[in-house]
């Protein structure tokens, strides 16, 4: 059979989405016949992948988002990409990035329990997450009076650039944050004057931080 | 940011950023703003002066009538209630129970907002991060949001601008009483009054423009601000101080703006 590293790459690169290993697993297997192909082998070829690209200085790497693999351009192409697709930045606003959290970490997690947190009304953020697909309702639960519950979505992950839920950012304890002084806007007014730094997961393949210009 | 920079070369504000007020932010925020901002010790609030603070506030926002000024009653009425209970005598009557500071409740709920808070930051730079990345088909995901350069928000609070019409109401001159002509200002006059007044790429400072002039003029050109920032056609700087804030046209510079209807 073809070597593992060419079909992902094959399939990484036609597909043009979000693949899952167990696609590429199946997909083996109704060709060639060879069965459960273990995980950490796909890691490997992927990871082998990603050490050619970056030998060869290529414009894209594999990434390992929402349980899944996609190719994607280095960040060092970003401007250009930025202007051949017409895009402005792409940001949230700040309601709905609470809202979004308070979903991703408190998940499986009702309207009310969002309210409580944020203060305010939260029914405007959350139908504007679900139209975006990165929230979605996963039916009710048993508190009192039976609320919906919501959840982040596999396209969350996969648009944020996170492996799997277990790979958000550590919450930080209140405590912690108070002590660094990283409260209120002000001193978010002052981040805007830095670069803002990212404490990249170990994901693998660390070619994001190496081949920012 | 180049349009900020080069703001920053035209005035004499020290840092300057702009300011959009799309985002709605609640009474935890406002708490929070009032504790950072005179760097008060979160596990010793001193409730009696916060309240009185945030309750001068709340009635500004009721009477600008910033859209949701009903979610800062019930908040209002908490921190009324905390303020009576630290007044009251706190003994023990069992004396094996540990006496609960009434200040637990709020203060637990403004820490476990901090902590979201906190994380919706970060999050924001996983998304940065991820932006950078750009994969096939990127039409047909529709990204993220993709926003127009005006939708892009700082983390800049609609209290510092509150805060600017605050300082600026309280230098103002109350109508005088012996005055019988009625002076009402709408929305609209104001829209108008600002359009001739800014005439200039210069920005142009909020405290300034309606210096010398009533409390009710001063509102009604502060709502229209709100309005003229919100069609795009007028920017807001804000420098380092919550006293004031600047105004700078931009259909000036952009004789066809080209802004996208708010949602």
């Amino acid at each position: 059979m073809e070597s593992l590293t060419l079909v992902i790459e094959g399939i990484l690169f036609a597909a043009g989405r979000l693949v899952a290993a167990d696609e590429i697993r199946e997909t083996i297997r109704a060709v060639t016949g060879v069965d459960s192909i273990p995980d950490d082998e796909l890691a490997n070829a992927v990871e082998e992948l990603n050490d050619r690209y970056e030998e060869q200085g290529s414009a894209v790497r594999i990434h390992e988002w929402a349980d899944g693999y996609r190719m994607a351009t280095v960040p060092a192409l970003a401007s250009y990409l930025r202007e051949f697709f017409h895009e402005g930045p792409r940001k949230l606003t700040r309601s709905l990035m609470e809202t979004l959290s308070i979903v991703a970490y408190r998940q499986p997690v009702s309207k009310p329990e969002i309210d409580n947190v944020r203060g305010v009304d939260s029914n405007y953020a959350l139908r504007r997450l679900m139209e975006l697909g990165f929230v979605a309702m996963a039916g009710r639960s048993d508190a009192v009076g039976r609320p919906l519950v919501f959840t982040t979505t596999v396209r969350f992950l996969e648009e944020f650039g996170i492996r799997s839920l277990e790979d958000l950012p550590q919450l930080r304890e209140a405590e912690d944050l108070f002590a660094e002084g990283e409260l209120g806007s002000m001193s978010a007014i002052n981040r805007l004057e830095d670069e803002p730094e990212i404490e990249k997961e170990p994901t693998g393949h660390d070619e994001q931080s190496e081949s920012k210009t | 940011m180049c349009r900020r920079e080069s703001h920053r070369q035209k005035t004499s504000v020290v840092r300057v950023y702009e300011v959009r007020l799309s985002d709605f932010e609640g009474p935890l925020d406002l708490l929070l703003f009032f504790i950072q901002r005179d760097e008060l010790d979160i596990y010793d609030i001193p409730i009696a002066r916060i309240t009185d603070e945030y309750l001068s506030y709340v009635r500004l926002l009721e009477e600008i009538d910033l859209d949701g000024a009903g979610e800062f009653i019930y908040m209002a009425a908490l921190l009324i209630s905390i303020k009576a209970r630290m007044l009251l005598p706190r003994t023990n009557a069992d004396g094996d129970e540990e006496i609960i500071d009434p200040r637990k409740e709020l203060v637990d709920r403004l820490l476990e907002y901090v902590r979201f808070k906190d994380a919706a930051d970060r999050l924001g730079l996983v998304l940065d991060t991820r932006s950078q990345l750009y994969t096939r088909n990127e039409a047909d995901d529709a990204g993220v949001e993709p926003t127009d350069e005006t939708e892009v928000t700082y983390d800049v609070s609609v209290f510092h601008l509150v805060a600017a019409l605050r300082r600026v109401l309280e230098r103002a001159v109350d109508d005088p009483t012996h005055l019988v002509r009625s002076t009402d200002y709408s929305v609209e006059e104001q829209r108008e009054w600002l359009r001739e007044h800014v005439k200039s790429e210069k920005p142009a400072s909020f405290s300034e423009i309606v210096a010398n002039q009533s409390k009710r003029f001063i509102i009604a050109t502060f709502l229209a601000i709100l309005e003229v920032v919100r069609d795009g056609t007028f920017r807001l700087l804000l420098g380092p101080s919550t006293e004031d804030f600047y105004l700078v046209r931009t259909d000036l510079e952009n004789p066809e703006p080209d802004n996208p209807p708010d949602n």
